[in-house]
């Protein structure tokens, strides 16, 4: 529905930082939900003022496969006309635009109580808090029943308590199929919301991955540093580094994982997991034992301890052998509303990402993988 | 004093009658000249610019009573004509009006943030719509206040037009003085009058103000 063809801008180039975007090309289909991600100053507020026409590109082409394709745009700033109250902020634009001169109070009073922002309705825009403002830019945006909805880091300016009702309701727009590009730094926002993750570095798109691939099986350097860097700040995400740390984070989930649960384990790679166990790992197996709690894994290759677990205790061991003849380095658990990433390069890692949103996605696409997995021999 | 007051009605009221109609010309000649000024410096063009600004430093060095001065003695002087002084007054005091109106126009012009119109236009309005339903209705309450602020100076400045032998309040009140001599109650009586317009006009600019403040 939406070309986007080698287009540049550039707004200055001191010393070796970049301004702006440089030859980016990417195609976007109906309903996918694409997350731009890079550090600040990475180009992609610049990207999606471009997008929406508020600047031009240098050069390249911007195209819609359909000419009547229309589209939102939500930034950053609180942007309410503050003119107007909530519910002339939300009926200006269709009203204006409607060629029966219609009333749209109907359509945006029922929008405002399914958001639970009914009682709003009469307030201006100074009456609201910042998270109440955002979702009403929201709803505005929506009340204009566009194709695309563009929202750059429309909780930038809120606190976390704020933050999460915005992402709700985004997450909420996403399910109802709406096709969105949205700059964000909640890591945990993007993997439970994105189709794809588009990663610029310096105004490049260096990485334009489905959101799985991106955030588990990530090999670019800079990317998997900026996720660390990145996962640091955000309150759902958790990063233990080194061997005590990740030692410590699986004996204490073992012992606080409820009795007889499971825990789901994609790309295991042999017996990588084992070393940076070390000796605590027969502690972790004893207590695992005693909780009954049982291991489901997909995995690329499996060594002599998947064989020994397998034959001591199958019935806390399911391991499936996926038909793939790759090793990526890393790979994700999953276990109640908390999905994990381990990493085995230089020292181990493990991400913690606690949302529940994100365990299922990841659940469902465990699952696909288990049934495309070879029973395990 | 209401006894002087009825006495010289005819007086006081032709004086107050005076004033507001150079207030009232000084208003109509001023704010729309200072808006239009005010809106082509800030979107249209940059010489303009140059000149609101200059104008306003202008305007910030010479006082308004050297300029009606000079522009009541040394130019007609030097132009050889005769101007009625209260047309001298109404030229010297629209010109500063205009040039303050406009300042302020182009100031708040630069300050709207520029994302109420961005919104607008991301959203599918056009300019046209952009700059009628979001811009100037939200320029309309940001300048109001100081807009009417500027006109309560303007009526203060019309006093000095006394000098010039304009016959508006003050000068009508000091003629009555001199002939009774009854100064307490006839500069009493001047008093009221600049307070029955100005506290009422003082009380809406504060009004204003505050909801400026809230609203925008």
């Amino acid at each position: 529905m939406f070309n986007v063809k080698n287009i540049t801008k550039k707004y200055s180039d001191v010393g070796n930082v970049y301004r702006g975007y440089k030859d980016v090309s990417f195609r976007i289909k109906k309903g996918e939900v694409i997350c731009i991600l890079g550090e600040s100053g990475s180009g992609k507020s610049a990207l999606l003022k471009s997008l929406v026409d508020l600047e031009k590109p240098d050069n390249g082409s911007i195209s819609f496969e359909d000419n009547t394709t229309t589209s939102s745009y939500v930034s950053q700033e609180y942007t309410l006309w503050p003119h107007l109250t909530v519910l002339e902020n939300m009926t200006l634009v269709p009203e204006l635009n409607s060629s029966t001169k219609q009333s749209f109070r109907i359509e945006a009073m029922e929008l405002l109580e399914r958001f639970n922002l009914l009682s709003h309705a009469g307030n201006y825009p100074h009456e609201l808090s910042g998270g109440q403002k955002q979702r009403v830019a929201l709803l505005r945006a929506v009340m204009t029943k566009p194709d695309i909805l563009f929202l750059d880091e429309v909780t930038s300016a809120l606190d976390p308590e704020l933050t999460k009702s915005v992402l709700d309701m985004v997450r909420v727009l996403a399910k109802d199929g709406y096709t969105m590009i949205l700059v964000t730094h909640h890591l945990s926002f993007a993997m439970s919301v994105a189709h794809r993750i588009f990663f610029l570095d310096q105004g490049e798109l260096v990485a334009d991955q489905d959101s799985v691939s991106f955030f588990s099986k990530q090999i670019n350097p800079k990317i998997k540093s900026f996720i660390t860097e990145i996962a640091r700040k955000d309150e759902n995400i958790s990063v233990y580094k080194g061997r005590e740390q990740f030692q410590a984070y699986h004996l204490n989930l073992m012992r606080h994982l409820p009795e007889g649960s499971a825990v789901y384990v994609a790309g295991a790679v042999a017996d990588s997991w084992y070393e940076p166990m070390g000796d605590l790992y027969d502690t972790y197996e004893k207590i695992r034992h005693e909780r009954n709690i049982s291991w489901n894994m997909v995995m690329y290759a499996h060594g002599k301890n998947e064989q020994r677990l397998v034959s001591e205790k199958p019935e806390l061991n399911q391991f499936k052998l996926m038909s793939r003849n790759i090793q990526n380095p890393a790979n994700y658990n999953v276990f109640g509303d908390t999905v994990i990433t381990q990493i085995f390069e230089d020292e181990p890692t493990i991400i913690e990402i606690k949302n529940q949103n994100i365990a299922d996605a990841y659940m469902r696409f465990f699952e696909e993988l288990w049934r495309a997995s070879e029973a395990f021999k | 004093m209401f006894k002087i007051l009825l006495e010289y009605q005819n007086l006081f009221l032709g004086g107050f009658l005076t004033t507001l109609k150079l207030i009232g010309i000084i208003a109509l000649i001023g704010i729309p000249l200072g808006i239009l000024f005010g809106v082509v410096a800030s979107r249209y063009s940059n010489t303009m610019k140059q000149i609101l600004k200059s104008l306003k430093f202008f305007t910030k060095i010479v006082p308004v009573l050297v300029l009606l001065f000079w522009l009541h003695y040394p130019l007609q002087g030097l132009l050889n004509i005769v101007i009625d002084p209260f047309w001298t007054t109404i030229l010297a005091l629209s010109f500063v009006n205009t040039i303050a109106v406009g300042y302020l126009v182009y100031t708040e012009l630069e300050l709207l943030p520029k994302s109420y119109y961005e919104a607008g236009v991301t959203l599918g309005l056009n300019k046209k719509q952009a700059i009628t339903n979001i811009e100037l209705p939200i320029l309309k309450r940001r300048i109001s206040p100081g807009i009417l602020l500027l006109q309560a100076t303007m009526l203060e400045y019309t006093l000095f037009a006394s000098l010039i032998s304009v016959s508006e309040l003050f000068r009508v009140s000091q003629t009555i003085n001199s002939m009774v001599y009854q100064p307490v109650p006839i500069y009493s009586l001047l008093v009221l009058f600049f307070m029955l317009i100005l506290i009422p006009l003082h009380l809406y600019i504060n009004h204003l103000q505050k909801k400026t403040i809230k609203y925008v």
